[in-house]
């Protein structure tokens, strides 16, 4: 299973994703029996037990990865979440029955704006605190006041100049975000460019439309190789990197498989969609280096806040960006 | 039984190949190092991570997180035999392991519970949340429409006040709430608002030979009023709507499209529920005037003629005319018509029509 070479300690760390779209299919239907009966207060746990079997099923270098977060600690963030949202809901309804619309709107806006950084802050810091391997936690080392003057700012630029430095936005924070991740006492780190990323999207967008759409599939397959070609691990003088092998014909079977799969089931074919889409990502990502990973470290702290993520989840953020 | 294992003691990622087995007595896990050294782990302090036929992930609670990895399918049997702590997630397990069709069984009935309490449960709650709400709220609503966003035609006064000498004759107990609003427009329809307000198109005046058809036509839009249709249908609506958006929360984006426009349809037939309920109980305020409910068949032999493209039900806001011509005729048998006429509607409606084709 691992393969080395003898003139120098470079060896590829086998990837994969194991879990079975049938398998998902029994924890999604459970976990949406009990949200229904329990009139939606089983959601915390349903995500913990998704999660947990998503992260178990993924195997790096012969161990799987762990989610340990609880449905407990996902709950409390739930209720904290809930009234966060109230407080910047209940300001809009306020406006509006007092006949201040304009403050109701602002105070509305603002807070969600607000609350934004704040909920990829908490969700990077609590997710990376739960998620594990051979016992070594993750972890988000980002400082939040940082992170949140870095997004006003590039939120600023991104807004003056009418979403063209959008792009640069998306990478400066992701390069803040990924940098951050360490992973016991080996670091993540993302480098990337705005303009690069600019010229793949502008590109991905003009050949699109002459292509009547075709090119979307080769415009998705560069966008995943930008994110994880950039993406390597540190530790001491070794390191590890990652390299996309998907093509864009990969690509394009699937995401017509998947949505072939979600139009004929109706969209309870959607386990497998998610096995599929995880088997697929894994799958085309190539990883080497020269890191020992038995001298991975403890080095994390455990963080038990998950207002962040639960907020995340509300606004519909999705984890990666 | 012993049985091979990779440990991790909660401070590094290397692996110790360790033998292991379990006590039932004790409820212990023994962990067997290569130097012989001996580690105990209480049922109570582990969890299953993650477990699939022959792999078993358990880790220790408490901040140090110790892994204990095992591939065997006869371990994982065993463990599970032994370890009463696990009873209390006995139920969830059975019902993860059920196998397939179970599993799209629950989905059905899961989708059953759904669509009964979006069908039935949520209608009738917000039906009932609208008798708590003041009927200020309609006057509102309806005052909300002002006249030049939403008529296409001009307001004709002098008929309007016409209009509403029939309707105070017709129906003195209706108070001031209700009043009609005669516009200039070929199209021949009539609608109500809220407020009480109702139009009347004169393109549909212009169609009309009888006192009773008039009659027909306020008696119907009163009832919308009266029962409180538009709110009704906004408290169906939005209800039925924020249930969609909760049920449908993280499942993906072609199924609210799906789901979107199947809510479209069933607005629509609540639609067609309220009308038909407009029309049963316009006639039965025609009745209760003594007036002759052969106007309202008329009325819709009128609607009929001028809506030759027809639509099929499921897609439309109002019933077909010719499914509403015969409910109304079956009604109709039910109880017959007294036989007087009211001749003072009729001096009324002639004024009416008079002035209409001055107009012209």
């Amino acid at each position: 299973m691992i393969e080395t070479t003898t003139l120098t300690n470079q060896r590829v760390y086998p990837l994969s994703f194991t879990g079975k779209g049938s398998t998902y299919f029994g924890i999604a239907i459970v976990n949406l029996l009990l949200t229904v009966l329990t009139l939606g207060l089983y959601y915390p746990w349903a995500k913990a037990r998704e999660m947990q079997f998503l992260y178990g099923a993924t195997e790096f270098d012969s161990s799987r990865f762990e989610f340990h977060g609880t449905g407990k600690e996902m709950f409390k963030g739930f209720i904290k979440a809930i009234l966060i949202f109230t407080l910047i809901y209940g300001g809009l309804v306020a406006g509006i029955i007092y006949e201040q619309m304009v403050a109701g709107l602002i105070w509305f806006y603002l807070g969600l704006i607000f609350i934004i950084p704040l909920a990829i802050h908490g969700s990077y810091k609590y997710r990376m605190s739960r998620t594990s391997w051979r016992g070594i936690r993750f972890g988000y080392r980002g400082d939040r006041n940082e992170f949140m003057l870095l997004f006003f700012k590039e939120m600023f630029f991104t807004l003056i100049s009418l979403g063209i430095y959008g792009a640069w936005m998306a990478i400066n924070l992701r390069t803040y975000v990924l940098s951050n991740i360490r992973f016991g006492n080996a670091s993540f780190n993302y480098k990337g460019s705005g303009g690069e990323y600019f010229l793949l999207n502008i590109k991905g967008y003009f050949f699109t439309i002459f292509t009547l759409g075709i090119y979307m599939f080769w415009w998705q397959k560069e966008l995943f190789a930008y994110y994880i070609d950039r993406l390597s691990l540190q530790h001491g003088e070794d390191n590890i990197k990652l390299k996309s092998i998907a093509t864009g014909g990969d690509f394009f079977a699937l995401i017509i498989v998947n949505l072939l799969l979600l139009i004929f089931t109706l969209g309870i074919g959607f386990p497998w969609v998610v096995a599929r889409t995880m088997n697929f990502i894994f799958s085309k990502i190539q990883v080497t280096g020269d890191i020992d990973t038995d001298k991975l470290v403890q080095s994390e702290g455990a963080y038990t806040d998950a207002t962040g993520e639960d907020m995340s989840d509300m606004l519909d953020l999705g984890f990666v960006i | 039984m012993n049985y091979p294992a990779r440990f991790y003691n909660g401070v590094s990622a290397k692996a110790f190949e360790v033998n292991c087995y379990l006590s039932g007595a004790t409820q212990e896990l023994i962990v067997e190092t290569e130097d012989e050294q001996q580690l105990r782990f209480s049922f109570r302090e582990l969890r299953i991570n993650h477990r699939e036929k022959e792999f078993i992930l358990l880790a220790t609670t408490g901040t140090t997180r110790r892994i204990i990895e095992i591939r065997n399918a006869q371990f994982i049997e065993e463990f599970l035999h032994l370890n009463r702590m696990n009873e209390g997630n006995i139920w969830y397990h059975r019902l993860l392991n059920a196998g397939l069709a179970a599993h799209i069984a629950i989905a059905l009935g899961v989708l059953a519970f759904c669509a009964g309490l979006y069908f039935y449960v949520v209608p009738a709650l917000a039906e009932k949340a609208v008798d708590y709400i003041p009927l200020s709220v309609d006057e509102k609503l309806g005052a909300s429409f002002t006249a030049d966003e939403l008529f296409t035609g001009e307001n004709d006064s002098l008929l309007s006040v016409e209009l509403n000498s029939f309707l105070r004759e017709m129906a003195p107990e209706l108070d001031s709430r209700y009043r009609i609003t005669a516009i200039s427009d070929d199209q021949v329809n009539a609608f109500a608002l809220p407020d009480g307000r109702m139009m009347i198109y004169t393109g549909l005046l212009e169609k009309m030979d009888q006192q009773e058809e008039l009659a027909a036509v306020m008696a119907h839009e009163i009832s919308h009023v009266t029962h409180r249709h538009s709110m009704r249908l906004l408290c169906r609506n939005l209800s039925g709507y924020l249930l969609l958006t909760l049920i449908l929360n993280d499942v993906n984006g072609l199924m609210t499209i799906f789901i979107d426009n199947a809510h479209q349809l069933q607005n629509l037939s609540y639609s067609r529920k309220f009308e038909r309920e407009a029309d049963l109980s316009g006639l039965a305020l025609l009745e209760k005037h003594q007036i002759h409910p052969k106007g309202m068949i008329s009325l819709f032999h009128i609607l009929e003629k001028e809506n030759d493209i027809s639509i099929p039900g499921w897609m439309s806001t109002h019933p077909v005319s010719s499914e509403r011509i015969n409910y109304l005729q079956n009604k109709i048998k039910t109880a017959p018509y007294p036989g007087v006429q009211r001749t003072d509607l009729e001096e009324r409606f002639l004024n009416i029509k008079k002035l209409i084709e001055n107009d012209n």
